[in-house]
């Protein structure tokens, strides 16, 4: 036997070596038992078609290219089927590597079996979507949960409404009987718009229902956090006001986050009901919940803080806090899976709970990053591996106009980084390069001039566009001058004004 | 009929403005007015009807343009050209029409085609020569050509 | 009414057309025969020429019975219909006016003025709208439009036929709610605000297309398009050729519907009904539909003469 031949003889790996004709020149012990054919049999075959077959690659053709380079090649991992057990299904890696035999030039050919680590491999990938699938479905019974346990409640509230509109049908009814009818017909329509207010409100705590329980999973859009906490609150203020607790709030800062609304909603609801349940349960009479939110600067975070006035938690709890199934309920009054779920919805929208203090009650916090450094790193990874794609910052106070120029912006492949506080915008301008910033005028802290100057003197040259009303026009004339403003959109604007004033600035810049 | 709709941007020194289906009695250009940048540049493109009502609103909109404004007319359709060869004042005095359409008819391919022209390709109010984009042979000036460009010696 | 035709001609070749197709009919045609034999209850037909040749003579003649052929560009036809009043006159557009002129003498003869019967062959396509609010007007045209074959057209009398649509149903929408108004003290309506007409008043609009042409008529119940109306309108946008600042219109409907008709027709009847038919012929080339000299007939309906209704 050739030497270079019995060196494959060590290898736990098959290798069989074929000539230039891809013919089967050698086989090693290992081929003869992976293959499943006696040494015997394996030498009466001529190539490698007929000891393994691949509906992935065409080994022949494969085989042909490689051969011509002469060269060590790698396959890429392939399913395989042996004319002895065609039921079964093999994964392999083939290196091809070229020797030099007594028969002239050939090449080794080493088969590396990955069947048992794919096929594990398969197997996890299957259980982890399964466990997905149940984590969606544990989430959607939370939901259901925490609807079911707030219904009663709600009931209650849609009760209210109803009670007024029937009442007033009631009195539509009597005034219809009145003798002179046409007398009536202010009282008419004022209790007839009485019946149809009614039935708005219970319709739009339906529809609010509805919207918790189905909406899509990911979609995150800009939100008022203040609003989105009210929201919240409105949802649990029948089951605190029951449990005789007061509710507290204390909005230092504006902020807008992005966010998937209904899931912040439900991590919100669930912390004020897990202090609502510790204080009725600690029988604690002046029970407070307190929430704040605020902004911190330094680590570029929105914070919301829940704080209640409860018996705290002991410390045995706090070490697993937000793993699954810890709680500190009795059974019945709660799966456990509250706090677990909390940390899974904020961690996905790359923020943090964490649980400040529990010693005198307990302190959570909700920590989310600022929208321009969230939507920056969202939109940038998602458009990964293509080429560069500008990079527009738009920066308006009023949420509705961010969702809808995200809209707009994000589905001609910019980058969008919407930002609603002109500070932010500023701090964050000097980190990234920013191809186009589009500015509301008219901003609480800052107006557009104010902003426009600072972003220049920033350094930023790349072209500015207002957005502002008509009334705007006289500063834009000024400032396009003085700030070298290069464009303004007029509110209220169409999807083809913001994106042919966009397009043409930057075609403008680019042609400078 | 949806109103008309109005799309603008203001870059730099400029107002582009490209309006959107029928000018009529509904057509309401407040929103344009005090806009002005130095320029005023209209698109016709895509304009489908224009009546009398619709003339008259566009006329008392011109009037609100400051006489130091230039107004520029892009891409008017046959439609328009008709209805404006007709009446007075749709152009305004100083103004240029940049482009416009114009039939043209191939004997060969039996068909007319609105052809988008230049107004600087129009000399002495001949129509310049065009090809039939479908079969290269040239086509026939389909209007008369004294009427059609008549507008043409309105601004 | 008399089917004995008496033309008036210098063109041997006008005549001989005119013999061809009234051949066809019943009427027999006449060469220049002594006027004062025709004078009443016949039909006269006569090139620009000889009218003016016979200026006087042709003073006392019924308008309802002349008919005057021209090949003059359309503005100085139609100073010519409002110096004399007439009430026919038909572009002198060869291989067609004669066909024309026939169509509009056995209209005449058998006192059927409406609709569009007299214009459109026993096959034609026909659509019928019934209208009563002025923001659907558009639409409604649009998809009735649709149903027809514009194929052997130029491209595309579509938009032709929109425009003067949205402008005679305007006129009908306005212009006849607006004289009531007028009349009961109450303030006239602009053309901003929506009209809704009830179902006595609703404005009619058929649409046709044979292998001849397509027609549009728009039909009121109001009856306020009086001849002197209609001139004084048509003279004053061919003179100034601008818009008007009056409420319900911009005073040039009228003009640039004739402008755009090959053939505009007006029936009429004092309060009791206007229609206006404009058609344009069959066509594949856009400089022939220009070229066509436009033919202008007005005819009145008196009330104790007939009311032939459709």
């Amino acid at each position: 036997m050739s030497s270079v031949y019995s060196n494959f003889e060590y290898l736990f790996d098959p290798v069989v070596v074929i000539n230039l004709k891809q013919e089967l020149v050698y086989f090693n012990n290992q081929a003869s038992i992976f293959f499943k054919f006696p040494p015997r049999l394996l030498k009466q075959k001529r190539n490698l078609i007929q000891l393994c077959d691949s509906a992935d690659l065409d080994i022949e053709q494969w085989l042909s290219k490689a051969l011509l380079s002469f060269d060590v090649l790698i396959s890429p991992e392939i399913k395989i089927h042996l004319p002895h057990d065609p039921n079964t299904e093999y994964f392999i890696i083939m290196k091809l590597i070229p020797v030099q035999t007594e028969g002239g030039a050939s090449f080794a050919i080493v088969f590396h079996d990955k069947t048992v680590e794919t096929n594990l491999h398969l197997k996890y990938r299957e259980q982890l979507e399964e466990l997905k699938k149940t984590h969606h479905q544990i989430l959607q019974a939370d939901k259901l949960t925490t609807l079911g346990e707030l219904t009663a409640n709600i009931s209650h509230e849609i009760n209210n409404p109803l009670t007024i509109a029937a009442g007033h049908s009631e009195i539509i009814k009597d005034y219809l009987k009145h003798p002179n009818v046409q007398t009536k017909i202010p009282q008419l329509q004022n209790a007839n718009q009485t019946v149809l207010d009614s039935l708005e409100r219970v319709n739009q705590i339906i529809l609010n229902m509805k919207d918790f329980l189905h909406q899509s999973e990911d979609q995150k859009e800009y939100c008022d956090l203040s609003k989105l906490i009210d929201t919240a609150i409105e949802w649990i203020l029948p089951t605190a006001k029951k449990a005789n607790i007061n509710i507290v709030r204390d909005f230092k800062e504006h902020s807008v986050a992005l966010v998937n609304r209904i899931k912040v909603e439900q991590v919100i609801i669930n912390l004020i009901k897990n202090s609502i349940d510790a204080i009725t349960e600690a029988n604690i009479t002046d029970g407070e919940i307190k929430i704040t939110l605020s902004k911190s600067d330094t680590d570029q975070q929105t914070c919301i803080d829940i704080t209640d006035n409860g018996p705290g938690m002991p410390d045995s709890i706090k070490k697993n806090l937000f793993k699954p199934f810890q709680s500190t309920k009795d059974a019945g009054h709660g799966t456990g899976l509250g706090l677990s779920i909390c940390a899974k919805i904020v961690e996905s929208h790359k923020g943090r709970i964490e649980l400040v203090n529990s010693d005198k009650g307990c302190h959570f916090r909700i920590k989310l990053p600022l929208i321009e450094v969230y939507s920056y790193t969202r939109n940038d990874r998602s458009l990964s591996g293509s080429k560069k794609q500008k990079r527009i910052l738009v920066l308006d106070n009023e949420v509705q106009i961010l969702n809808v120029l995200n809209v707009f912006i994000a589905d001609e492949n910019f980058v969008f980084i919407g930002s609603s506080d002109p500070t932010d915008a500023l701090s964050f301008l000097k980190k990234a390069n920013i191809d186009l910033i589009l500015t509301d005028f008219h901003m609480p802290e800052m107006n557009g001039s104010e902003f426009s100057y600072k972003a220049r003197e920033h350094g930023y040259m790349g072209p500015i566009l207002y957005m502002t009303s008509s009334k705007g026009i006289d500063q834009y004339n000024k400032d396009k001058k003085d700030l070298d403003i290069n464009g303004l959109i007029v509110k209220p604007f169409t999807r083809e004004d913001v994106m042919k004033t966009i397009h043409s600035a930057l075609k403008a810049k680019e042609n400078q | 009929m949806k109103r008309l709709q109005i799309n603008k941007q203001i870059l730099q020194d400029e107002l582009n403005v490209e309006l959107i289906g029928a000018i009529d009695e509904d057509a309401d250009f407040k929103e344009l007015i005090g806009l002005e940048q130095k320029n005023i540049s209209f698109d016709f493109n895509q304009v489908n009807m224009i009546n009398s009502c619709g003339i008259r609103e566009w006329i008392k909109f011109l009037e609100k343009i400051p006489e130091s404004i230039h107004v520029t007319y892009n891409n008017c359709p046959q439609i328009i050209i008709e209805q404006i060869n007709m009446v007075h004042g749709f152009f305004r005095k100083g103004a240029s029409i940049n482009s416009f359409y114009a039939p043209y008819f191939c004997e060969n391919c039996d068909k007319e085609n609105k052809v988008h022209l230049k107004s600087d390709q129009v000399k002495n109010r001949k129509a310049p020569k065009m090809e039939c984009p479908k079969c290269g042979e040239e086509m026939d000036f389909d209007a008369i050509e004294a009427q059609y460009f008549s507008f043409l010696g309105k601004v | 009414m008399n089917a004995h035709v008496a033309v008036y001609t210098n063109d041997s070749k006008v005549f001989e057309q005119l013999k061809k197709a009234a051949n066809a009919t019943n009427f027999s045609v006449h060469e220049s025969p002594d006027l004062a034999e025709y004078q009443s209850q016949h039909f006269i037909i006569c090139d620009k020429e000889s009218f003016l040749a016979r200026e006087k003579e042709f003073e006392s003649i019924d308008k309802y019975y002349l008919y005057v052929l021209s090949s003059d560009s359309n503005e100085e036809n139609m100073q010519l219909v409002e110096k004399y009043s007439l009430q026919h006159l038909v572009g002198l557009n060869d291989g067609v006016f004669a066909q024309e002129v026939f169509n509009h003498l056995t209209k005449a003869f058998n006192k059927k003025i409406w609709g569009l019967e007299s214009y459109m062959a026993s096959d034609a396509e026909v659509k019928i709208i019934s209208l009563s609010d002025s923001k659907q007007t558009n639409e409604m045209i649009q998809d009735a439009l649709g149903h027809f074959d514009f194929h052997d057209y130029f491209s595309s009398p579509i938009e032709y036929i929109q425009v003067m649509a949205n402008e005679l149903i305007s006129n009908s929408l306005y212009k006849g709610p607006n004289r009531k108004r007028q009349e009961q003290g109450l303030d006239t309506v602009d053309r901003k605000s929506p009209v809704f007409l009830k179902g006595s008043d609703l404005v009619q609009v058929t649409l046709g297309m044979d292998n001849k042409g397509v027609a549009l008529s728009v039909q009121d119940s109001f009856g306020g398009l009086s001849y002197d109306l209609l001139m004084a309108s048509l003279k004053r946008s061919f003179q100034e050729k601008t818009v008007m600042e009056k409420k319900d219109g911009a005073g040039l409907g009228l003009y640039l519907t004739f402008l755009h008709s090959n053939q505009f027709i007006i029936n009429y009847r004092k309060d009791f009904r206007t229609e206006v038919i404009c058609i344009i012929e069959k066509n594949k080339r856009y400089k022939s539909y220009k070229q066509r000299i436009r033919s202008f007939h007005f005819f009145q309906e008196v009330p104790s003469e007939k009311t032939t209704d459709k």
